[in-house]
């Protein structure tokens, strides 16, 4: 007999309808998968054979053959032998094919026939919903993932005894309840832990307000990751499709935990500099594992001694930080993933640190110049914002004198970005770090003595053309948080400030120092 | 006229002494060229290197070669005994067989200084530099250097505007000026001032050629001034190579415990002349070119306001300079704050008080009026120009 059972593939952070198509008829016995599977599915076989006799269902002296459609699609992990199991048992007429219809089925069997979480509940979960399933079955520990989805019903097993049960059995069907409710907690961590530094932590609400990316230089012990973990913590607060987005996300690394419900805080990552390409832009032999810059997503990546990083590794982050998203090419298509984040980056000022303090640092200007070129200019042009910090004086530290509280500065970041979304509704992008050059003239209106101004510092400086416009984004941002429409002279020879890398080498003099 | 032969000599062989004695030996250049190897061997003192330059069968190619260079990139070879040799030179036991020059060579009865200091300079050495090099240059003064990193460079950069009145020597080859990060400086000097080599056009930047070109440095000028070294420095090469050959030598004094200031406290310590202004350099060197007297008037009107005397630089810093520089109230406030050395954005935020978006707007305007630069992103200090204007 036929029958036909629904589940679930990952494709990136999206999962897509897969049918498991049963039939059980004669000839040689054995179970044939077919389907464009990968190894592990095929293995499904054994499994879902010995589990099937380890829970009392023998199989009889039949040929089964299951095909996993779309047959085109290349199917990979060991979601599907749940879906496998039921729908032999659907073959068998154990189970009447007609209650399996609108159910969604996904799982990993054991050979005792426990059911094994599997990653990515969530994502299916929500595709499940979309293709108008009304339950979904799930392993028990993925279950309380698969609930944060409102309007599809939810059944945690934990053996497939159980799941017979949930088909066959007289008892009323109960949907899993949502234990964990998503909230709101304010982290620990807070600006006015910083002493001094006001320009680093004024570019960081400006990075944070308009979205900019930031490129903080310092000597050791200055500040600089201190700064760079205090910055989710001034975003505004996650809206709700971006705490979906960010729980999918987690749920297809294998990173999620239920206990702490739907993500409600935006992450902080901070790789270490040995990170790989792979590592950093997502990848893994067949399906892509989200990479650093995905899982930072809506959040802050951050890169600390961003010179020690490989080149590779840094150079693919151009397209994201333009795109804000990756394209993984696999041997069985490309993965699209999500990679919306905040660019934090630091490094020191020389090979030793110390530079500009020439008691400490003996760094030959060539040394200098040679660490300083590490990041190359397409990765420059893409940081709006770069500040060189000071050693932190010892009075400072003793200082009690706290600068702004971040619920104070997160304020006045969620007004600003208010103001963003209201001035580019009409657009598709949403923060001033996103306008496009084209648009700049536009929104980046600017009165006439600013204007002079900034084209006076091109002659006099000899800042780049490109430059231009990293500037009038940075100085519409400043406007923003003044609450300003027209950027005045003040909000552009602040946004001056914020270009520490300019000039080839780091200083004016026009390359001697 | 140095010839061909002359050029290949001063290409194959770094050495004045290994060059005497080859001509001792051989009467001319073209007579060691036309040497065979085995008479060359013979000679003995030479390093490996120059023997195989002296020997090789490409000697011929090499000499063309090396002449064609020198037509091309309009590079003068002067001999010693021409009569556009400079005669600061002549005086030397080791002075230079061939000297290249590219540019103008400066006036031989113009006065000139060196200025030397550390390739590793801190703002106040850099700013010190530019000052003095540029003042000394306006007044008249041909600026000597080594056209290395740091003080030597900038001293080279701030004395160009005023009529090019300044000479580089380089320690390798004319056509392979180290270091190659200073390309843009040689492409000015070149074309508005002077480098000159000892050594053919080719040869490269070697370690054991820097201390000897630091005695024709010594040699061009009058008088040396030190603006920063560390303790153990090249600079104090140029210095003793200055000392023996009776020159004035001037230091500008640093802070105590600073690792630059170093070296010049140690040579103020052994005599050196301490000076706080070029006004006092300008006033040594008119003792010797009457010619150079009346700049006396223009030099009596140079005055650094980092005088020994507190008093005057009380009056001038508070009165005159800063209506002088015709500055705003909270302009006057913010420069009172900037020093030589530099001082960090967030430094200065505290002391003046200012908001972060007032203070960038002053300080932005100050570096438009040139009394502040900016050292390095987010760090400022005076130019040392601006307390003179």
């Amino acid at each position: 007999m036929f029958c036909k059972i629904h589940s679930m593939a990952l494709l990136g952070i999206d999962a897509k309808k897969v049918d498991v198509e049963v039939d059980v008829g004669n000839g040689l016995p054995g179970i044939n998968l077919v389907g464009l599977i990968a190894a592990e599915v095929r293995e499904a076989r054994e499994r879902v054979r010995v589990a099937l006799r380890n829970v009392g269902v023998p199989l009889p002296a039949k040929k089964i053959t299951v095909n996993l459609s779309p047959a085109d699609l290349r199917k990979e992990g060991t979601a599907y032998d749940l879906a496998i199991a039921v729908g032999i048992l659907c073959g068998l007429e154990m189970i009447p094919a007609e209650l399996t219809e609108r159910v969604c089925i996904i799982g990993e069997v054991g050979l005792n026939g426990e059911i094994r979480p599997v990653p990515g509940v969530l994502s299916c979960a929500f595709s499940a919903r979309e293709d108008g399933m009304e339950w979904i079955i799930v392993p028990k520990d993925n279950g309380q993932e698969a609930v944060m989805v409102d309007g599809i019903k939810v059944f945690a097993a934990e053996t497939l005894d159980e799941v017979i049960d949930f088909f066959i059995g007289s008892g009323e069907k109960e949907p899993l309840i949502r234990e964990y409710e998503a909230e709101v907690t304010e982290t620990e961590e807070d600006f006015s832990d910083i002493r001094g530094q006001y320009l680093a932590k004024r570019a960081a609400l400006i990075a944070a307000a308009g979205g900019h990316n930031l490129l903080l230089l310092g000597p050791p012990g200055s500040g600089k990751t201190m700064l760079a973990r205090r910055i989710p913590g001034i975003l505004p607060p996650l809206s709700l499709e971006e705490s979906i987005e960010l729980t999918k996300i987690y749920s297809v690394a294998g990173m999620f935990r239920p206990e702490n419900g739907r993500i409600t805080k935006r992450p902080f990552r901070s790789p270490h500099h040995t990170c790989t390409p792979p590592g950093m832009a997502g990848g893994g032999a067949r399906l892509p594992v989200p990479g650093e810059i995905t899982l930072a997503t809506n959040g802050v990546l951050f890169l600390d001694e961003f010179p020690e990083f490989r080149r590779e590794c840094i150079e693919v982050l151009r397209q994201p930080l333009e795109e804000h998203r990756v394209v993984i090419s696999r041997l069985y298509g490309n993965y699209e993933l999500p990679a919306s984040f905040l660019l934090v980056a630091a490094m020191n000022p020389c090979p030793c640190g110390y530079y500009p303090d020439r008691n400490r640092c003996s760094c030959s200007p060539d040394r200098i110049r040679r660490y300083m070129g590490k990041i190359s200019q397409p990765i420059l042009d893409r940081i709006d914002l770069c500040v060189e910090l000071s050693a932190v004086p010892l009075k400072d530290l003793s200082d009690k004198t706290c600068g702004e509280t971040s619920a104070k500065l997160r304020e006045k970041v969620t007004k600003c970005r208010q103001l963003q979304a209201e001035r580019f509704k009409e657009e598709p992008w949403r923060l001033n770090a996103q306008i496009p050059s084209a648009g700049l003239d536009k929104y980046c209106v600017m009165t006439r003595k600013a204007e002079q101004k900034l084209v006076n510092s091109f002659v006099s400086r000899g800042f780049s053309v490109r430059l231009y416009d990293r500037i009038r984004r940075v100085a519409r941002t400043i406007a923003d948080l003044a609450e300003e429409e027209i950027i005045t002279e003040a909000h552009v020879s602040e946004a001056v400030l914020y270009h520490a890398m300019e000039g080839g080498f780091r200083g004016y003099n026009g390359g001697l120092i | 006229m140095a010839d061909s032969y002359d050029i290949w000599l001063s290409g194959a062989v770094a050495s004045v002494a290994h060059i005497t004695l080859l001509l001792d030996r051989f009467g001319s250049a073209q007579g060691v060229f036309c040497a065979g190897a085995g008479v060359i061997r013979s000679v003995e003192g030479l390093t490996p290197l120059e023997y195989s330059l002296l020997t090789t069968p490409k000697k011929e190619e090499n000499r063309l070669r090396l002449y064609d260079f020198t037509v091309k990139h309009d590079i003068s070879a002067i001999r010693y005994d021409e009569s556009r040799y400079p005669k600061r030179l002549l005086d030397l036991s080791d002075r230079p067989y061939v000297l290249f020059v590219q540019g103008r060579l400066p006036k031989e009865d113009a006065p000139s200084i060196a200025i030397v200091g550390s390739r590793r300079a801190s703002d106040y050495g850099q700013s010190i530099a530019s000052f003095f090099s540029g003042e000394l240059a306006k007044a008249g003064v041909t600026v000597v250097s080594g056209l290395a990193m740091g003080i030597d460079g900038l001293s080279h950069h701030a004395a160009l505007p005023y009529g090019g009145r300044t000479v580089g020597i380089l320690g390798s080859g004319i056509g392979v000026p180290y270091p190659k990060e200073n390309w843009r400086l040689y492409q000015e000097m070149r074309e508005q001032a002077c480098i000159l080599s000892e050594h053919g056009p080719e040869v490269p930047a070697l370690k054991q050629n820097f201390p000897h070109r630091n005695r024709l440095i010594a040699a061009m000028s009058d008088g040396i001034l030190v603006i920063e070294a560390a303790e153990r420095s090249g600079t104090l090469i140029t210095v003793d190579r200055g000392l023996e050959q009776g020159k004035e030598i001037y230091a500008i004094p640093g802070r105590i415990g600073d690792r630059n200031s170093q070296g010049c406290l140690n040579l103020i310590k052994q005599g050196a002349r301490l000076v706080t202004s070029p006004r006092e350099i300008l006033s040594d060197l008119a003792a010797f070119y009457p010619a150079f007297a009346r700049y006396s008037t223009y030099s009596s009107q140079i005055s650094f306001n980092l005088s020994n005397d507190e008093a005057e630089t009380e009056k001038l810093s508070k009165n005159s300079e800063n209506d002088k520089l015709g500055l705003a109230e909270e302009e006057k406030v913010v420069y009172d704050l900037c020093r030589l050395d530099a001082k960090h954005f967030d430094l200065l935020l505290e002391e003046s008080g200012l908001t972060v978006g007032k203070l960038s707007e002053v300080l932005y305007s100050l570096q438009n009026l040139g009394v502040v630069r900016q050292s390095i992103p987010n760090y400022y200090c005076r130019c040392a120009e601006g307390m003179l204007q």
